[in-house]
């Protein structure tokens, strides 16, 4: 046998070698790059689309102004004593009883518990850090006298007020008059109640990935509106006359 | 006599040979370098290739970039946090206010409460109720206690204190308050 009938299968041989060696690993690195590509594609897609949502989202804010309006009231993004007191003060008012003593201060910071035992995450493996609650807090303190039915009607407006709020705690007695040198209740239906009040607020987000929902929960707004209109509202703080010749004169 | 031809057809035979042989040699040869042609093609498009990616990634980064510093993201988050703090705080659950309302709890209290008892301190906190209250003999503080033992509204009656005084018996009973009975709206 010659050797030139061995040189189509010697040439084959070759070119399948030149193939698996040179070729072939760049078709699998083009398949991947072709993978990837798909990725950023749908990725870019995504953020074209949030874009859109955002643009959606916000066009719903602005078209519902006013309930806009009333959440950035009812959880507000700075400290308002100023409305806490005349809340509290209306509140009091409004269900005809004596507002005897008020207190508002910041509520004590929580101090974070640390655990011996780390929360590690299943999927990444890494420590998780501790959820951090974003409502900051001011505590209020009231006492008020006066009859049973009054003071729950106070209760309830305290509860309603339109600044996010929990009641810590209450306390419901009969006055007791020490004056004497020895107690003794004072009126059978006139009772003490004091309250203690947590009203919070939110510092704005501060956004730091694109992670939101494509939708605006419009249900909370209108449960929000229905429930603080449930209670009258006061007249809201305004700085009041203002102007003095003599600062050290009462008028 | 028999002649034998010796003659041999050799130039013939030998250019019939040589035009198949080179035809499988040249497709022999095509076949390598179309293989060469391909590995070449390749090595220009597969830098081109992930150039174009690189520049996609990139495109999507900025896109990211301008996605977070938008003023309406900003917006649009900030009121989802607000609503989504405050459904908490409410307990909005179908529409309803659903955190325990102090109204309900003194109705709840009221109602289990019988004729010649009388409250002297009412204390709620966290959910836990502390109630002092006054009746003229131990039988109806016995009574009172069964009463709050078996409420709907309430939950693990302790009874902390309980001896006569001056003009009557008083007892303190702590209680813990089931919160579905609670809604603030009804």
């Amino acid at each position: 046998m010659r050797l030139k009938s061995f040189f189509f299968p010697i040439m084959m041989v070759i070119a399948v070698a030149i193939f698996w060696g040179f070729a072939w690993p760049d078709i699998l690195v083009i398949k991947k790059i072709n993978e990837d590509r798909a990725k950023i594609l749908a990725d870019l897609k995504t953020v074209k689309d949030k874009q859109v949502t955002i643009g959606q989202v916000k066009d719903k804010i602005v078209s519902d102004a006013d309930g806009a309006k009333i959440v950035n009231e009812y959880l507000p993004k700075e400290k308002t004593e100023e409305r806490i007191i005349d809340n509290i003060s209306y509140a009091a008012g409004n269900a005809n009883l004596s507002l005897t003593n008020m207190s508002v201060a910041p509520a004590q910071a929580k101090v974070a518990s640390i655990s011996p035992v780390a929360i590690i995450s299943p999927e990444t493996g890494q420590p998780v850090p501790a959820k951090v609650d974003p409502i900051l807090k001011t505590s209020a303190k009231a006492s008020v006298s006066g009859e049973y039915d009054k003071i729950r009607m106070f209760l309830d407006n305290i509860q309603k007020i339109s600044i996010y709020n929990t009641i810590k705690s209450v306390s419901i007695s009969k006055k007791i008059d020490t004056t004497a040198g020895k107690e003794a209740i004072v009126n059978d239906s006139i009772l003490t109640a004091e309250v203690a009040v947590d009203f919070g607020y939110m510092e704005p987000i501060k956004v730091s990935s694109q992670k939101f929902d494509d939708a605006l929960d419009g249900n909370t707004i209108t449960v929000l509106r229905k429930y603080i209109s449930q209670k009258a509202q006061p007249l809201g703080v305004v700085g009041g006359e203002k102007g003095k010749t003599n600062p050290f004169l009462a008028n | 006599m028999t002649t034998i031809n010796l003659h041999q057809n050799k130039q013939e035979e030998s250019a019939a040979f040589s035009i198949k042989n080179a035809g499988g040699l040249l497709f022999s040869i095509g076949i390598v370098v179309l293989v060469l042609l391909g590995i070449v093609g390749l090595k220009y498009y597969v830098p081109k290739a992930q150039a174009i990616n690189e520049n996609l990634t990139r495109d999507v980064a900025a896109e990211n970039v301008k996605l977070v510093g938008l003023k309406d993201l900003e917006q649009v988050v900030d009121m989802q946090a607000r609503t989504a703090e405050i459904r908490k705080n409410l307990e909005i659950v179908n529409g309803e206010v659903s955190r325990p309302a102090m109204t309900k709890i003194l109705d709840m209290v009221g109602l289990e409460l019988n004729k010649g008892v009388v409250v002297t301190v009412l204390k709620y906190e966290a959910d836990k109720l502390t109630i002092s209250f006054e009746t003229i003999g131990f039988g109806d503080v016995a009574r009172q206690i069964f009463n709050f033992k078996s409420s709907k509204n309430f939950d693990q009656v302790n009874l902390t204190s309980v001896a006569r005084k001056e003009t009557a018996v008083v007892a303190t009973v702590e209680m813990m308050i089931k919160k579905t009975d609670v809604l603030a709206t009804k």
